[in-house]
């Protein structure tokens, strides 16, 4: 079994490497924890990773099952820690100088460009979230969980509801109707 | 708008952390923090939305840990981060147990219950697509930067940082001798 350090060495490199999010380096874990380091089994890869979908919060959270898969409850931590904490320091840190910048002339003409790339960026987001939510779903149940969808981002647009009520609604909605 | 304690930052991101599944965080963060909340603006949401995609690691995290640090400093960087992640590591670390002693976890319950939270999440992720917008799309040239974004990043699959190299500089050559008028 391999020790903390090794598991938050192997788990660093997958932090400091994932631009765009955790998403972007899944071939290359698969490639480096199952085929390499065999501390996962290509089954274990992937339900590990729709666990990671189940629990609310930032999907990456799946690395602390890999982790736990690899060095127990230590593991699990070690996972974390490598995969959140070189982004997390750095965006802290990037705010903090932001504040800065923010007040000279040319940061205008930066947050002009910022704008509407992350606007963009996250259509993508989305695009892909509803590949991801209808590609395995047959015509019925695909137009039931659409027009959950057109209800969640009415009741959300119009802050009728939280998204904490919201989720619990869907979830509760498809545990009946969708299967 | 008077910034908030460390302690409510903490309470409203561990309600963010709890409530947001099936991925797309960024909208559960705005109905939070903006929406319910009002403690950011919708330009810096999106502002620190993108700032936080510049760098590497999981973006709802990086996120969490930018607001934190803007509403409260270190201290409010941690809240927000630990916050945000605590739910959610300890539902992975049950499930993990559980998984490893029982090894199958599919019912069509369940499943059921996936989907319909998977089909809410995009939902809830349009709702903040259309509040977003207008101020995101105020700039010289925003449209077709924000439309290139998306269907470099989103329908071809470009590594994030091309995209990020590519458009920046355009967008700032763009609005350049622009002056802001508020």
């Amino acid at each position: 079994m391999p020790d903390f350090f090794t598991v938050l060495l192997e788990f660093l490199r997958y932090g400091i490497l994932s631009f765009g999010g955790g998403v972007a380096m899944l071939s290359e874990m698969s490639r480096s924890l199952v085929t390499e380091r065999h501390w996962l089994t290509t089954r274990e890869f992937t339900d590990g990773f729709a666990l990671g979908q189940f629990v609310p919060g930032p999907n990456m959270l799946a690395m602390m099952f890999y982790g736990f898969r690899a060095a127990g409850l230590a593991g699990a931590f070690a996972g974390f820690l490598g995969m959140f904490l070189p982004g997390a320091l750095a965006s802290a840190a990037l705010a903090r100088v932001w504040e800065r910048v923010k007040r000279s002339k040319w940061s205008w003409a930066i947050r002009a460009a910022l704008l509407p790339i992350g606007l963009g960026l996250s259509m993508g987001g989305v695009l892909s979230l509803t590949r991801a939510a209808f590609s395995s779903l047959n015509l019925q149940t695909a137009l039931i969980a659409g027009i959950l969808t057109l209800l969640a981002a009415f009741l959300i647009y119009t802050k009728r509801f939280s998204t904490m009520l919201v989720i619990l609604l869907t979830g509760l909605v498809g545990a009946l109707l969708l299967h | 708008m008077s910034s908030p304690s460390v302690f409510e930052i903490f309470k409203a991101f561990v309600l963010v952390g709890a409530s947001a599944f099936g991925g797309g965080g960024s909208a559960h963060i705005h109905n939070h923090i903006v929406t319910r909340r009002g403690w950011l603006s919708e330009s810096e949401f999106l502002e620190g939305l993108s700032l936080s995609q510049l760098l590497p690691g999981p973006i709802f995290a990086n996120f969490a840990a930018h607001i934190g640090m803007q509403l409260r400093g270190t201290r409010g960087a941690i809240a927000a981060f630990v916050g945000v992640c605590l739910p959610g590591m300890l539902a992975i670390l049950v499930l993990s147990s559980a998984y490893f002693a029982v090894r199958e976890f599919s019912s069509p319950v369940v499943t059921g219950a996936l989907t319909g939270v998977a089909a809410g999440a995009v939902g809830i992720s349009l709702a903040t697509l259309a509040r977003v917008a207008p101020p995101g799309l105020k700039s010289i040239g925003a449209p077709v930067i924000a439309l290139t974004a998306f269907v470099a990043n989103g329908v071809l699959h470009l590594p994030i940082l091309w995209v990020l190299l590519v458009l920046l500089p355009l967008g700032i050559a763009l609005n350049w001798n622009v002056k802001p008028d508020a």
